[in-house]
């Protein structure tokens, strides 16, 4: 049977309309070539 | 091959995954694809346009905003993002009714994970009517629903998930538990069928919503026709036992009120009529007094008015020096009449004048109306000179004589008594003895 009060706590709120502006701030845009650069970066810097 | 390009290639690959997800309607796996695709390239639009769209499409307004404000900012031109924005914003209603919806989730959510699993239901209900593809609402509303122990609506919840999102891992664990609930009811019957249907389209009542009961047939013409005789005799029945007697008592009371206040009326104007009445009766009375009084001043001879004119003729007489007309004025005069003491006094003279040389005369009146056979004339003219001097005892025996012609014998017999006693004369003793009958 579904436990019902591990089932709720695992939903989380839904991103308000309002408040993306603070949400494209926080996002984390790296990508897989950002890292590479950085790896490449820091092996020369070596 | 350098890494960005291979970057770029497997990146490629993720966003071909998703899109082939997302057209199967597998919008959970294809999200995971994109967001891998853009772990490795973000600068794949159309993966992150898609993924947006992906967000749209399961009711998650605000993350696809985030998604494609960020496309835009990473590509400006030439970028699909543009298009979902500006629809967006030219949907008349549309972010306002997003917003909303979002926050009736969040705070839905809030009284689910306090305790107040009614209050979110209700929030919940609301959510998912206004916006039935927000997948995360339908799920804690099947989650709700499930802990109610009311599969049918989880069931429908679940379902509405799994039309948007096929491979939904939560929908698809709610079914599983939803199942065996329903396998215990038979579907083949047929009004537990009926209620399943009407339960999984239950929905809030509108204020102009009409409930329809599952009894409810339409009627054939000649039901109609029936119904309407039997509504026809039924309403005539409800005249004839309930309005009429109402009617009817309404009526009477109403008749006897008017009967009350006319026998008032009436009552009243027979007063007023036998006051009248009485009133004519009194004032015919006092006419009649009046016209008496009236009468006595001024009709007959012995009226005041006419004492007054005897006494005014007297005097006139006087002063002709006509003693005999004062003489025969005098007979008519009755002093008692007149109150004034002026002419009491004058009358006083007269009377005196009268006694002293007016008894022949009045005699001599008194004979000759016996001559003219004028006998009561007569008697007035005889007790005058009585009345003046009581021992005039010729005038006393042609009284009793008058007396006795006219058949009273009392009266005469009286004189004629009192002339044997007390007169004088011898001649007319004997005559009034042998008249007594002595």
């Amino acid at each position: 049977m579904i436990d019902f009060e591990a089932e709720i706590d695992e939903y989380r709120p839904s991103l308000e309309v309002d408040a993306i502006e603070d949400a494209i701030v926080r996002s984390d845009l790296t990508d897989m070539n950002d890292l590479m650069m950085e790896l490449i970066k820091d092996a020369n810097k070596r | 091959m350098d890494y960005a390009r291979k970057t770029r290639v497997i990146a490629n690959s993720y966003y071909n995954m998703g899109l082939e997800r997302a057209r199967l309607r597998d919008l959970t796996g294809a999200a995971l694809c994109l967001k891998k695709s853009l772990h490795f390239n973000k600068y794949q639009t159309a993966a992150r346009n898609l993924l947006g769209l992906i967000y749209y499409e399961m009711g998650e307004v605000g993350d696809a905003l985030v998604q494609w404000v960020i496309s835009m900012n990473l590509q400006a031109e030439d970028n699909r993002a543009d298009y979902y924005l500006g629809e967006l914003q030219r949907t008349k209603g549309g972010l306002d009714a997003a917003r909303h919806s979002v926050r009736r989730f969040n705070q839905a959510l809030n009284y689910a994970q306090s305790g107040s699993e009614d209050l979110a239901f209700i929030q919940l209900t609301k959510v998912v009517e206004l916006k039935p593809n927000y997948v995360k609402a339908q799920l804690l509303l099947a989650v709700l629903c499930i802990a109610r122990e009311d599969y049918q609506k989880a069931g429908k919840a679940v379902h509405k998930v799994l039309q948007i999102d096929r491979n939904n891992p939560k929908a698809l664990y709610y079914k599983t538990l939803i199942k065996p609930t329903a396998a215990v009811k038979p579907a083949r019957d047929p009004e537990r069928r009926k209620f399943k249907k009407n339960v999984l389209s239950h929905r809030q009542m509108e204020d102009d919503d009409v409930i329809i009961p599952p009894s409810y047939r339409e009627n054939t013409r000649d039901q109609a026709v029936f119904n309407i005789l039997a509504g026809l005799l039924l309403g005539a029945a409800v005249i004839f036992f309930v309005v009429m007697p109402a009617n009817t008592r309404s009526i009477y009371a109403k008749h006897n009120k008017e009967m009350t206040k006319y026998s008032e009326d009436l009552s009243r104007a027979n007063q007023k009529a036998d006051e009248l009445e009485k009133q004519l009766s009194d004032l015919e009375a006092d006419k009649k007094s009046a016209e008496d009084s009236l009468a006595s001043l001024t009709g007959d001879t012995d009226s005041v008015l006419a004492q007054y004119q005897t006494v005014i003729g007297m005097l006139q007489a006087y002063r002709n020096d006509e003693f005999n007309t004062v003489v025969q004025l005098y007979t008519n005069l009755n002093p008692d009449l007149i109150a004034s003491s002026d002419v009491q006094a004058v009358i006083a003279g007269i009377t005196e004048d009268v006694k002293k040389d007016g008894l022949p005369v009045i005699e001599s009146m008194g004979d000759a109306a016996s001559q003219a056979g004028d006998a009561e004339s007569a008697l007035v003219y005889y007790l005058k000179c009585i009345d003046l001097k009581p021992d005039l005892w010729s005038a006393k025996y042609k009284a009793a004589m008058i007396y006795k012609g006219l058949n009273q014998k009392d009266q005469a017999n009286e004189i004629f008594t009192d002339i044997i006693n007390n007169s004088k004369d011898e001649e007319l003793t004997a005559n009034a003895k042998n008249e007594r009958g002595f």
